[in-house]
């Protein structure tokens, strides 16, 4: 049983991940590949502040959406002047960067070994100690964040995103900003990609750089691929798949030194027949 | 400059690398006109579309709009004083439905911003109606009004022609330029679009529009500009210029190299 509820809150933060993924490289066309870095920011800030007692956990995440939005413009400056594939290497970089970070900045992230014990989230007066609690939390958390994309989405300003993803220089043509709506997507990228960390750290009660590398980015993105861009069910269902498979596989009498790379490969073929046959993904929009 | 001058291009010099696109380029657009600009392709018409809109930065010059500089404005605070544009190209958001293509043209309101859209859903979803009214009046006025659901690539070439009509008509700019709004017109299309332009001079809108087709600026052509190598060699009434033996030379002949 807590097998499933785990399964359960994994797919619930990687679907907000996802969707946090979904408006920067779906909609507005931000194609970044450090998510994992703001996801592993907002896990490191939510846990370095409870477990030190700075504060609870809803005003620690608060903190964390605080800076993880600021830290995602700031690596999404650069998709202003640089387009497309350029993006991708520059953000390639922010990732590694992020990484060795992680990895150095001991005093903070406990390095390479990671920080644990993080304190169970206490919300007012409920604490989440149990799985399940975890997992209402979890669930109500990408409640949150769904509620928030679709209002987005089906607003002004969510037409706005796609017309920037479209031709900037018919929005500019518009008289609409181009430059502040992708800074303002960044941000709220950003923020979701916080809740998410500050789930994964209480969830596990353990941290460390590995969970926060360029292929936790990549999977993400994957799952956005195989959901479908630019739709709220896509990002929801693909984390759901995704996270699936490694139990299927479990079935499978498998090696325990060759599960991983298996994984991989089946993640990296699939990605391949997607593109190549259903590039909108199981629920997406065709692209 | 007289009292009704409306846009007022003054000295403008660009160049990209070591061509000279705009050659100390002056004109005048007059207020509730049409100004047709004309000349030779590569004379540089698109690119003083762009440096008044504000999507190139001239090298030097001044461009005047109601009396006032504009040059340090932004394209966006240039829609929002009243100079929109359309593109030879088209441009359309072509993954969008026909309104929608108009919607992103409306001026924005207190709701239409990423914070209305998160807190405050009901005056989002009331701007969004707002907007959406707004597309479908501008659609009906240039006769798309039963092709407002459509996508646009449902559209024929001159539905989409009068639709970037409508896009610009939707900013609620009082100046217009429209690059090439007749090319590639069948017949019949081109008649709506002449109509659609006479429309909007009867409206009150000043035009400044880059036509080849003689035809179509002798019946809507207020004043010509003749453009040749960035610099703007001759403005006047089109029976004027058109008349002109030697604009004919350039624009027929004056680039053309000689048989070998």
């Amino acid at each position: 049983m807590s097998f499933f509820l785990s399964y359960l809150i994994l797919s619930a933060i990687f679907a907000i991940l996802a969707l946090s993924t979904n408006l920067l490289v779906g909609l507005v066309g931000i194609f970044s590949v450090s998510q994992a870095a703001i996801f592993g920011v907002g896990a490191y800030i939510v846990a370095g502040l409870t477990m030190h007692s700075v504060m609870p956990f809803l005003p620690a995440l608060v903190v964390a959406m605080a800076v993880c939005a600021v830290l995602n413009v700031l690596l999404a400056l650069p998709s202003l002047r640089v387009a497309g594939d350029y993006f991708v290497v520059t953000s390639f970089g922010s990732q590694l960067v992020a990484t060795a970070l992680f990895i150095n900045l001991v005093f903070l992230t406990g390095g390479a070994s990671g920080l644990s014990g993080i304190p169970a989230p206490e919300i007012l007066c409920w604490k989440a100690v149990l799985p399940w609690q975890i997992a209402i939390l979890s669930i109500a958390a990408l409640a949150f964040v769904s509620l928030m994309f679709w209002l987005m989405m089906r607003s002004p300003f969510g037409k706005l995103i796609n017309a920037v993803r479209l031709d900037e220089n018919a929005v500019r043509a518009a008289g609409k900003g181009v430059r502040s709506t992708k800074l303002v997507v960044a941000a709220i990228s950003g923020t979701f990609a916080a809740i998410a960390g500050g789930l994964y750290g209480v969830h596990l009660s353990y941290i460390d750089p590995v969970s926060f590398d360029i292929h936790v980015s990549i999977l993400i993105l994957a799952m956005m691929v195989f959901g479908g861009a630019r739709t709220l069910a896509g990002s929801i269902l693909g984390p759901l798949v995704l996270l699936a498979l490694p139990q299927l596989l479990n079935l499978i009498q498998l090696p325990s030194t060759s599960i991983g790379p298996v994984r991989q490969l089946i993640y990296g073929l699939l990605l391949v027949l997607f593109m190549l046959f259903r590039p909108q993904g199981l629920l997406g929009k065709k692209i | 400059m007289t009292d009704d001058t409306h846009l007022e291009v003054r000295d403008v010099d660009l160049n990209f690398g070591g061509l000279k696109a705009l050659d100390d380029c002056s004109f005048t657009a007059r207020k509730g006109l049409v100004t047709c600009l004309a000349g030779p392709n590569g004379a540089g018409k698109t690119t003083i579309f762009n440096v008044i809109t504000g999507f190139l930065k001239p090298g030097s010059g001044t461009i005047c709009f109601r009396g006032e500089a504009i040059d340090a404005l932004s394209p966006k605070e240039r829609v929002a004083r009243g100079i929109a544009r359309t593109f030879q190209d088209l441009r359309l958001f072509t993954e969008m439905s026909v309104s929608d293509n108009v919607v992103i043209y409306v001026p924005d309101d207190s709701g239409s911003g990423p914070l209305a859209a998160l807190v405050r859903p009901f005056a989002a979803a009331r701007s969004l109606r707002a907007k959406r009214e707004k597309a479908v009046a501008v659609l009906e006025r240039v006769g798309l009004g039963h092709k407002v659901d459509a996508p646009v690539t449902s559209l024929s070439y001159g539905q989409q022609k009068l639709l970037c009509i409508a896009r610009v008509l939707a900013t609620g700019a009082e100046m217009l330029l429209l690059d090439e709004p007749t090319s590639g017109l069948s017949q019949s299309a081109l008649h709506e679009m002449v109509a659609a332009v006479e429309r909007l001079k009867a409206d009150g809108h000043t035009l400044l529009i880059v036509e080849h087709n003689t035809r179509v600026v002798t019946r809507i052509a207020d004043e010509i500009v003749f453009l040749h190598r960035g610099h703007a060699i001759r403005q006047g009434a089109p029976e004027v210029i058109l008349s002109d033996p030697e604009l004919e030379r350039i624009y027929f002949g004056g680039v053309v190299e000689p048989a070998a």
